[in-house]
């Protein structure tokens, strides 16, 4: 294997290589940092990438491994998100703000990657304060197609993972981050249960609906991943005492006999042509896996939408209550939605707030009938961009609710994990699928996707700009990087 | 009621209660008025939705309570029944 192909390899395959010795944490880290080097001048998802830090951190994971102290990511390369704070390294939030911010201390979540041996190499880029217009420098490419959105606001991590410059990304999700550009570059990324994974030192959008996770190339990495993240944080007011699960071993499985997938109905059925007939042949596969399927209404679903925007808003222009006078300083979408959220009704934001129950109460009915809900990630592939790189807030924010997020904002609202992974292609383009679990639930939202992931290769296609070494074809004549079978 | 938006302070620039403290360019009102104006029909679904003043109040902290404490879990039935 060269050197360059290292950086093609996934979390578990990395942790084999270490292990059997056939590879370090340095070659790998070298690797990765060539597939950068080469690759992000194009893909733009690195708006900081931190060699210097990374090398010694790698160095020291070599040792680890040859001690016989290697923890559970060691020597693992990852990303993360320009809004989660990086001690001595710059965290921007996309935002001339704050361009010039170094923090003093890791976000939670980064120091128990860093604890836990992962190697930080890179921050990832991210519209402003995931939340406003992309500033240049975090404008990413999606590497399926350069004329195509990447999805966001976690664009940096998705296209880094898509692009196999990293194989370990962490991501943000108040209303579909990790999940849109996961469903738009065919990656994986899992948006946990509310408070699942610590927020500390994570910039804050909207203190209700806000939520960190994982994202890989596989859903076996994302729950390895979320094994080391997962946990109570005494800082975190939205952590609860809940005991983790055995999420790796959960992705173990290889038949779902006995699982009862729900396929909720009306709302979740609006989508376009392509994207349905993917999503039913992958239900099928779940199916021949053993499982059954169950229709489920959730009537106050397309409040969803409406109910995330309002609470998302109002927080966000409490958030930044403090430079309302000075809205130059923002992207023009960031500053229109601080003027929304400071102008909204108290009774709106009220009501947005007590109507989430309401949702709630109805996927205690779901979930009374079935184990996990299946959706289509997004309702449509990748959008093409025209005439600008942000096609979505142009055309307002119905329109960017209704196009992207009508499947994923629900389970933001609720607090529920939710996982999307991809499940084929659609004009070239990648195809996700979503799986949805009760609260505290994601071993099972995990074994789901796992099995869906162990009897298909749809992740492990690469795009075609990115085809580094030999290609081999899969039974549904899909090309597969066999480097991260 | 202006711009198809239900309700007071949505739409109408003369009803924002913009804090004295606060100065706001007029571009940036437009764009605000334009992204609440576009969530209208939105919002007007949301406020026809029953919260009757009787009976139990839905309260937001509900919405945290239960993810405290979900219904029974249908996932240990699962596994319950797999063995």
């Amino acid at each position: 294997m060269t050197a360059g192909s290292l950086a093609d390899l996934d979390v578990a395959a990395l942790r084999d290589r270490y292990a059997t010795g056939s590879a370090t944490p340095s070659a790998v880290l070298d690797a990765v940092l060539a597939r950068i080097d080469a690759v992000d001048g194009e893909l733009g998802a690195c708006c900081h990438v931190a060699a210097d830090t990374a090398r010694r951190a790698a160095e020291a994971s070599d040792r680890r491994w040859h001690e016989g102290t290697a923890r559970p990511l060691e020597g693992v390369p990852f990303g993360v998100k320009d809004i989660v704070d990086t001690a001595g390294i710059p965290t921007t939030g996309g935002t001339l703000r704050w361009r010039d911010h170094v923090p003093a201390c890791d976000a939670t979540v980064i120091r128990r990657l860093l604890d836990a041996g992962a190697v930080l190499v890179a921050k990832l880029a991210t519209p402003e304060l995931a939340f406003g217009d992309a500033r240049p420098g975090h404008t990413p490419t999606n590497p399926w197609s350069a004329e195509h959105w990447t999805g966001g606001s976690s664009s940096g991590p998705a296209v880094a993972l898509a692009g196999r410059e990293l194989p370990l990304a962490v991501g943000t999700d108040t209303g579909g981050s990790i999940r849109v550009p996961a469903s738009y570059c065919g990656v994986t990324g899992l948006k946990p249960t509310f408070g699942r994974v610590q927020r500390g030192g994570v910039w804050p959008v909207s203190w209700t609906l806000d939520h960190t996770g994982p994202m890989a190339r596989t859903v076996a990495d994302v729950a390895l991943a979320l094994s080391v993240v997962a946990g109570e944080d005494p800082g975190d007011p939205a952590s609860r005492p809940v005991p983790l699960d055995d999420y790796v071993g959960a992705t173990t499985a290889t038949d779902l006999a006995g699982v009862r997938v729900g396929r909720p109905i009306d709302w979740f059925g609006e989508c376009d042509d392509d994207v349905a007939t993917a999503v039913d042949a992958a239900v099928a596969v779940l199916v021949d896996l053993g499982a059954t399927t169950v229709d489920v209404p959730l009537p106050s679903a397309h409040l969803a939408g409406t109910i995330a925007w309002t609470i998302t808003v109002a927080e966000f222009a409490s958030l930044h209550e403090d430079h309302l006078d000075d809205l130059d300083g923002y992207t023009p979408a960031a500053a229109a939605r601080l003027v929304a959220g400071a102008t909204l009704p108290a009774s709106d934001y009220l009501r947005a707030l007590r109507l989430r129950h309401v949702f709630q109460r109805e996927l205690d009915e779901a979930f009374a009938r079935c184990d996990v809900l299946v959706t289509p990630g997004t309702p449509t592939t990748a959008p093409r961009l025209a005439p600008t790189l942000d096609p979505i807030f142009a055309g307002g924010d119905v329109a960017w609710l209704e196009r992207i997020a009508r499947t994923l904002i629900p389970w933001n609202a609720a607090g529920v994990p939710a996982l999307v992974l991809p499940c084929g292609l659609a004009g070239g383009l990648p195809v996700g699928l979503q799986v949805v679990g009760p609260p505290w639930h994601e071993a099972a939202v995990l074994r789901v996707g796992a099995a869906f992931q162990a009897a298909t290769a749809h992740h492990r296609v690469v795009p075609p700009s990115r085809v580094v070494g030999p290609l081999t074809t899969s039974a549904d004549g899909l090309m597969v990087c066999p480097s991260v079978q | 009621v202006a711009d198809g938006v239900v309700g007071p302070g949505i739409g109408s620039p003369a009803a924002w209660p913009v804090a004295p403290w606060r100065s706001l360019p007029g571009r940036h009102v437009d764009a605000a008025r334009a992204a609440q104006a576009s969530l209208g029909p939105g919002l007007a679904a949301m406020r026809a939705v029953p919260l009757p003043f009787l009976g139990t109040t839905v309260e937001p902290t509900h919405a945290l309570r239960w993810l405290d404490a979900p219904a029974p879990s249908t996932t240990t039935a699962t596994a319950e029944r797999g063995r």
